[in-house]
């Protein structure tokens, strides 16, 4: 089985149940959208696929067990991109790029002429080729996270997890960075984005896990899932969902009245 | 010396009759001038070998630490004390009526005798003072003073080097010999680096190694290898600290050492 | 990357510096020693006192500076990039006065005097616990205020119990000695307290040489570090280790000699593009270079004082300190 097969997945913090049975499969070139309320356990998913947590049930990724992976073999199979943005030292945006590259060096070695590549095509696709030599810890928020993302993308992994890479983007560069998400995804990468911005979600998607207190309560297309009842469901709004160009638009109105 | 050396004297009928000492100085005086019965305490440094000449004499008397409350419970009619003992203390005791009598360490041997005659008389024991003195310079003389062109160094641990203005160096200069630490600029206690002691190699090297091995830190530069070889072409002598601490008839002995080793020297005997 | 090759100038230039010092080094101190001679009976020893001098007391003092001053480098900055605190050093952290604290227990218990390696074994104890106490305080998401403040109660404890340890002790010298293992000196130490300790600080050395790269990837906080490939676990086991193995000998032969691990990463630095991997050697050679020179200016400055090596140290990190202190609180609000 190729792509990512996650079966009976469940986690625990303590006594409680974070993720509950969580089964779902993303296959080759998807762009899959992880939705759901504050705390639905969105990021736990990821945290748990990446190994961070402790986890129950059965992860594998084109036949291979996930947890039997060694930590390196994982490492350039699943780039993961935190929501914490993080950065301890000021360093300069290309080191911090080229930290992506980790898993692929050998100890010790330079990095090498592909190494080079790919982290000037990840700092091309996320425009910030131009603050190269740019402490990263100078950067403005949209930038900083934008140089982030490219150390993701420079890891060059043909699975990607994404926790709110968009949040603090200005509209201009949310755009671009879904686009970019979506090249990747034509270029055979499957890609897992946590996102709560519902009109990005379903305008560029191609799938939607809609995550609610530790279950996946639908997974299907974005009209599908996205759909009125789920969203005064799930979040307690009300919204303008259209149609333009063959793409679902959606745009949170207010709070369900309750009656 | 002079002043203190004036300091009231004790007849026999007014003896005092409950002498207690706090200093490892005055403790050493008293026990080899007090009548039986008249020393009651002495301080606790007094029965430790690593201070005292006469520790095992110390252990027939009870001891005392050195604090006010302790001392004023024994209800003595005479302390003896150091000067370099607790200002507090003595000034606590005085103040509560009690005769205090402070003694300065013996840095000469001029000092040994004064203090021997000043213990005696505050003691009441003026004709055993003055035998104790008088055989101590009867040895003296037996002892003679030749000078030798010989150098001695007297180095304790962590590379301190005792010179001008301490006991060892008045013995040094008993013994005839020329003290290495005069010759370096040390007054009182100096640190001399073990390199400048190595590049002096003293005909005649005294150490305080108790010869216990390495306890404290500071004993390590007796094990050092560089001091090692010094110490082996050096003829070398190791008189433990309670020689140089206080003097007394005792002191003599190191005197006589320092002489028996530098006519060993001069004599070509190993 | 450009950054690459100014590195290496820097590492060369730093490793000219070390070697220059260490010559200095050899050529001070309070006898009044020709230097020529002196260099010559380096290369052909004779039976001269002034070998003994250059061969026993001289070499061993400049190796051990360099040898500690690369130790304490280098487990400075690892430590400030495995706590991502530039506030973290092993004398701040209490790890110093720890490794202080197991030498002074197997000297005073006579341990030392039977079995001349538990000297340096207790040390690494002293300085093991220290680390592991750290974790249980302060832990790797500690914020940069608890980790020192951890840092501060474990020095002031293994500074007391360093005290108590001296004041019981029946010598006349050891309540002295306290000064020797609160500050550090190099004087009068011997060949015997190289081979004590170099094997441990090598040890300690490898195990933190090689942690370059995972200190980079935890630039951007443990779980990417994870996702990456880097193991948080054996990173906190080797750099515990590393840094225990390096201090602990440090400690075990010279006492605790404070700043060196804080000053020097944090000067470098700006100069390696703040990369922890980079930072790594030059940190060493940083180091090295730091103690070396302070080691010189101590018998300088009072050559017949032994004036101790951590008083130097102090005098330059402490105010640096503060002034770090000032811009790490300027850069949170």
């Amino acid at each position: 089985m190729s792509g990512l097969v996650v079966q009976n997945l469940s986690v625990r913090l303590g006594r409680r149940a974070v993720l509950d049975g969580v089964s779902f499969t993303a296959t080759k070139g998807e762009l899959i959208g992880l939705v759901g309320v504050n705390g639905a356990g969105k990021s736990t998913l990821l945290r748990a696929l990446v190994g961070l947590l402790p986890s129950d049930g059965s992860m594998e990724f084109d036949g291979v067990d996930l947890r039997r992976m060694k930590a390196g073999e994982r490492a350039r199979r699943i780039a993961y991109l935190p929501q914490e943005r993080e950065i301890a030292w000021p360093i300069a945006v290309a080191d911090l790029v080229a930290l992506g590259r980790t898993p692929h060096r050998k100890p010790f070695a330079p990095l090498a002429h592909t190494d080079l590549e790919a982290i000037d095509r990840a700092m091309a696709r996320m425009d910030v080729e131009h603050l190269r030599a740019v402490p990263a810890t100078e950067l403005s928020g949209g930038e900083r996270a934008r140089a982030l993302i490219a150390r993701a993308l420079a890891q060059e992994a043909p699975l990607l997890l994404v926790d709110e890479p968009t949040a603090g983007l200005d509209p201009g560069h949310q755009i671009d960075l879904m686009q970019v998400l979506t090249d990747l995804t034509t270029a055979g990468t499957t890609v897992l984005v946590c996102i709560h911005d519902l009109a990005l979600a379903a305008r560029w998607c191609s799938r939607i896990l809609l995550v609610d207190a530790g279950t996946i309560k639908a997974d299907g297309l974005p009209e599908d899932v996205l759909s009125h009842e789920m969203l005064g469901s799930i979040y307690g709004i009300t919204a303008h969902i259209a149609e333009v160009d063959g793409r679902t638009i959606i745009q949170p109105l207010g709070r369900v009245q309750t009656v | 010396m002079v002043a203190l050396a004036a300091a009231p004297t004790a007849s026999a009928e007014t003896m005092p009759q409950r002498v207690v000492s706090m200093n490892v100085c005055t403790d050493q005086l008293a026990m080899l001038l007090a009548a039986d019965g008249q020393l009651i305490s002495v301080s606790s440094l007094a029965r430790d070998a690593d201070y005292s000449m006469l520790a095992e004499d110390a252990a027939a008397y009870p001891i005392n630490y050195g604090r006010a409350e302790e001392i004023h419970q024994l209800s003595p009619d005479l302390v003896l004390a150091g000067t370099f003992t607790t200002r507090s203390t003595v000034a606590m005791l005085r103040r509560l009526g009690i005769h205090v009598e402070e003694f300065a360490p013996e840095t000469s041997l001029d000092d040994i005798r004064s203090n021997l005659q000043r213990m005696g008389s505050l003691l009441g024991r003026e004709d055993e003072a003055a035998e104790l003195v008088a055989a101590f310079d009867t040895r003296l003389a037996g002892l003679g003073s030749d000078r030798s062109d010989l150098d001695v160094a007297i180095y304790e641990p962590d590379s301190y080097a005792l010179g001008p203005g301490t006991l060892a160096h008045a013995v040094v200069e008993a013994a005839g010999l020329t003290n290495v630490a005069d010759a370096l600029g040390v007054t009182g206690m100096g640190r001399v680096p073990l390199e400048v002691m190595v590049m002096q190699a003293p005909d005649i090297l005294v150490t305080t190694d108790d010869g216990d091995g390495v306890r404290v830190r500071a004993e390590e530069n007796f094990a050092h290898p560089a001091f090692r070889r010094v110490a082996a072409t050096s003829r070398t002598l190791s008189l433990p600290g309670p020689h140089w601490v206080c003097g007394g008839p005792f002191t003599l002995d190191a005197i006589e050492l320092l002489q028996n080793a530098a006519a060993d020297i001069a004599d070509g005997r190993p | 990357m450009r950054r690459a090759a100014g590195t290496k100038v820097l590492l060369g230039g730093l490793s000219l510096l070390v070697l220059m010092l260490f010559f200095l080094s050899l050529l001070t101190g309070p006898a009044d020693l020709s230097p020529v001679d002196s260099l010559r009976v380096l290369v052909s020893p004779d039976e001269s006192a002034l070998t003994l001098v250059m061969w026993e007391i001289r070499l061993p003092r400049a190796l051990l500076g360099l040898m500690i001053g690369a130790s304490l480098g280098l487990s400075g900055a690892v430590l400030q990039g495995y706590l991502r605190n530039p506030l973290a050093e092993p004398g701040l952290l209490g790890v110093s006065a720890s490794a202080s604290l197991g030498a002074v227990i197997a000297i005073h218990s006579g341990l030392a005097a039977a079995f001349a390696l538990s000297l340096p074994l207790m040390a690494l104890l002293g300085a093991l616990a220290s680390v592991l106490a750290l974790h249980l305080f302060a832990g790797r998401t500690g914020s940069a205020l608890t980790v020192i403040l951890a840092g501060v109660a474990l020095s002031s404890l293994a500074g007391a119990m360093t005290s108590l340890v001296l004041n019981l002790s029946s010598n006349p010298f050891a309540a002295l000695e306290i000064v020797f293992w609160m500050l550090g000196s190099l004087a009068d130490r011997s060949m015997v307290h190289v081979y004590l300790a170099a094997p441990f600080m090598l040890a300690g050395g490898a195990l933190l040489a090689g942690l370059g790269r995972m200190l980079d990837t935890l630039t951007l906080g443990p779980d990417t570090a994870a996702s990456m490939g880097t193991s948080m676990r054996r990173l906190g086991v080797l750099a515990t280790f590393g840094t225990a193995l390096s201090v602990g000998a440090a400690a075990a032969v010279a006492g605790a000699i404070g700043f060196v691990g804080l000053i020097v990463p944090h000067l470098l630095r700006p100069l390696v593009g703040s990369q922890p991997s980079r930072l790594l050697p030059a940190s060493a050679l940083g180091g090295a270079c730091l103690l070396l020179a302070a080691d010189v200016a101590v018998r300088l400055i009072a050559p017949e004082r032994d004036l101790k090596l951590g008083v130097l140290t102090a005098a330059i990190g402490a105010p640096f300190f503060l002034w770090l202190v000032i811009k790490h609180r300027r850069s949170a609000a």
